[in-house]
């Protein structure tokens, strides 16, 4: 031990080895990891090659994430799930299923840092899947909405879920079994009893469906705002059924005409919450990812939300409103040197454009 | 470097070490499942900067100071705490307890503030000097010296007497 944390600390330093030490070790999937690490470096070869002119999929997207809500009748919509749900779609809810299909076609903008994974084939009427995140900013999740403030957030666990171990109450402590058409194993957590047993205030009554497709693969709802919904669960199920396995870009409310020298994407994500669109785009500005400092440029719909609620309190500020949005560069103080060299926050708020709070006129060509 | 030359090269740091990184992670979170999911971003991550973090001198230190930001990054993106929030620590600054109600070591853990928890696990799990986790953190060696202060003023607050004696060194 170092002199300096060796003072006073020795119990504290055992006590912390007993605590890791206390369960069998764990061993993290190299194999997977390696797949996962190399389609990163192959996108990202890919956009830099394409120099701002390849896209694989792109046209129809800055509008092709609004479900046709309540399209189907009562009770929901089928998202068409192979081709941008905005167009008329070619595979209905029943075709999707998540026996283990094979993954559909990509639909991805290599302008667009927010890419995810899974896609809902069906939601309830009157919500869109008009958000999600790829990279470190959103871990590939896609999040529909309802104006109500009821949200379904669909992403993939690395296994069946633990329970938290949280003490204050924001945590599931139980979990039960759940039926999801076609799925190997499903439970619900923090739901037990016939009540939602978690509650905060910015998510209200919020639940979790996991499950377990054939293939092996653990995927997750969260449910925020149950309590805007009668038949949540009923509907969450029906959602659970009908997610496909299919890479496609997220449109956003903001866009950089050019990104600066020493910047490099970390990824992005977006929300629309209640009818209030957020958009998160955060950059490292040094090679080494392992001690880069991080600028964030966030935006939300003005009103909406404070700054402070989005970004590192240590962090500095600078705002603009534009087009119904307060857009945001968020940086470490001192100031990073490729932010100074694009002059700063207020030059680097110049190369953004706020798209407004209307998703349909987002973008995928989120960067040239 | 050749693709199938890094990969093997990557494979064999990870095999064993990976072990190691979650429970860092662990630390850092104080959830398993979480804990997976932050190494194995730490990992992917550790991966694509493979070509220089192989040349690092230490890349244990390395991959460390990758799980760091990781872990912090999530707690300061918006969106994580909007969409996870199950996920997230709720922060608190000298939390109110009854006076009869104290804690484990691990829950204890959980009510510090993410920096607090990174500089404590950095500090007394990784052994690092305050000149070393300063650097981790991107700040300055006080700013580690009166967080770290902070940390274990909570931590004596919030422990059971027992633990808190057998965790001697903290206790007042």
């Amino acid at each position: 031990m170092t002199e300096e944390a060796s003072e006073g600390s020795g119990g504290l330093a055992t006590g912390l080895r007993d605590l890791a030490d206390g369960e069998p070790p764990r061993m993290l999937d190299v194999k997977h990891i390696v797949h996962v690490g190399r389609s990163g470096l192959v996108r990202r070869r890919m956009a830099a090659i394409s120099g701002g002119t390849v896209a694989l999929v792109a046209t129809g997207l800055a509008v092709g994430v609004l479900v046709p809500a309540g399209s189907a009748g009562r009770g929901g919509s089928a998202v068409g799930a192979g081709v941008p749900a905005a167009t008329p779609s070619t595979t209905p809810a029943g075709a999707a299923s998540p026996s283990g299909d094979a993954p559909l076609p990509a639909q991805v903008d290599p302008h667009d840092p927010a890419v995810t994974q899974w896609q809902f084939g069906y939601l309830p009427d009157g919500m869109g899947a008009t958000g999600g995140g790829g990279g470190t900013a959103g871990g590939g999740t896609v999040g529909a909405y309802a104006d109500s403030g009821f949200r379904l957030q669909l992403g993939q666990l690395n296994g069946e879920p633990e329970l938290h171990q949280t003490t204050d109450g924001s945590a599931p402590t139980t979990k039960i079994p759940a039926r999801v058409t076609g799925a190997v194993k499903a439970l619900w957590l923090g739901y037990a009893d016939d009540r939602v047993l978690q509650h905060t205030g910015i998510v209200g009554d919020f639940a979790t469906l996991a499950w377990e497709r054939p293939d092996g693969q653990w995927l997750r709802i969260d449910v925020a705002h149950a309590e805007k919904r009668a038949d949540w669960q009923e509907q969450t199920l029906k959602a659970a059924a009908k997610v496909v396995r299919q890479d496609r870009s997220v449109p956003m409310p903001i866009k950089l005409s050019s990104v600066p020298k020493g910047f490099e994407s970390m990824g992005a994500s977006t929300t629309r919450d209640s009818g209030n669109a957020t958009a998160e785009l955060n950059f490292w500005t040094a090679p080494d990812h392992s001690s880069a400092p991080i600028v964030m440029i966030v935006a939300f719909k003005t009103g909406s939300w404070k700054i402070g609620d989005w970004v590192p309190p240590q962090n500095k500020n600078t705002c603009e409103d534009s087009n119904g949005l307060t857009v945001c560069v968020s940086s470490p103080v001192p100031e990073p040197g490729p932010l100074t060299d694009a002059g700063g926050a207020k030059g680097l708020l110049g190369r953004v454009t706020s798209l407004g709070n209307d998703p349909s006129h987002w973008t995928t060509a989120v960067l040239p | 470097m050749a693709r199938a030359e890094r990969d093997a090269e990557f494979s064999e740091y990870l095999r064993a070490r990976s072990a190691w990184l979650c429970r860092v992670a662990y630390l850092l979170c104080g959830d398993w499942h979480r804990a997976d999911d932050l190494a194995q971003t730490a990992a992917v991550r550790l991966y694509r900067q493979w070509p220089r973090a192989s040349r690092a001198e230490n890349i244990d230190a390395y991959a460390r100071r990758t799980l760091v930001n990781v872990f912090l990054s999530e707690q300061q993106s918006g969106w994580f705490r909007f969409a996870f929030p199950h996920r997230t620590p709720i922060e608190r600054e000298a939390p109110a307890l009854d006076a009869d109600v104290s804690l484990d070591l691990r829950a204890a853990l959980e009510r510090l503030a993410p920096r607090q928890r990174a500089t404590v696990v950095l500090r007394y799990y990784c052994d690092l000097s305050v000149a070393q986790t300063a650097e981790i953190l991107g700040c300055s060696e006080g700013n580690v010296k009166s967080q770290t202060s902070r940390a274990l003023a909570t931590l004596r607050t919030l422990l059971a007497p027992a633990t808190a004696a057998e965790l001697e060194g903290i206790t007042g």
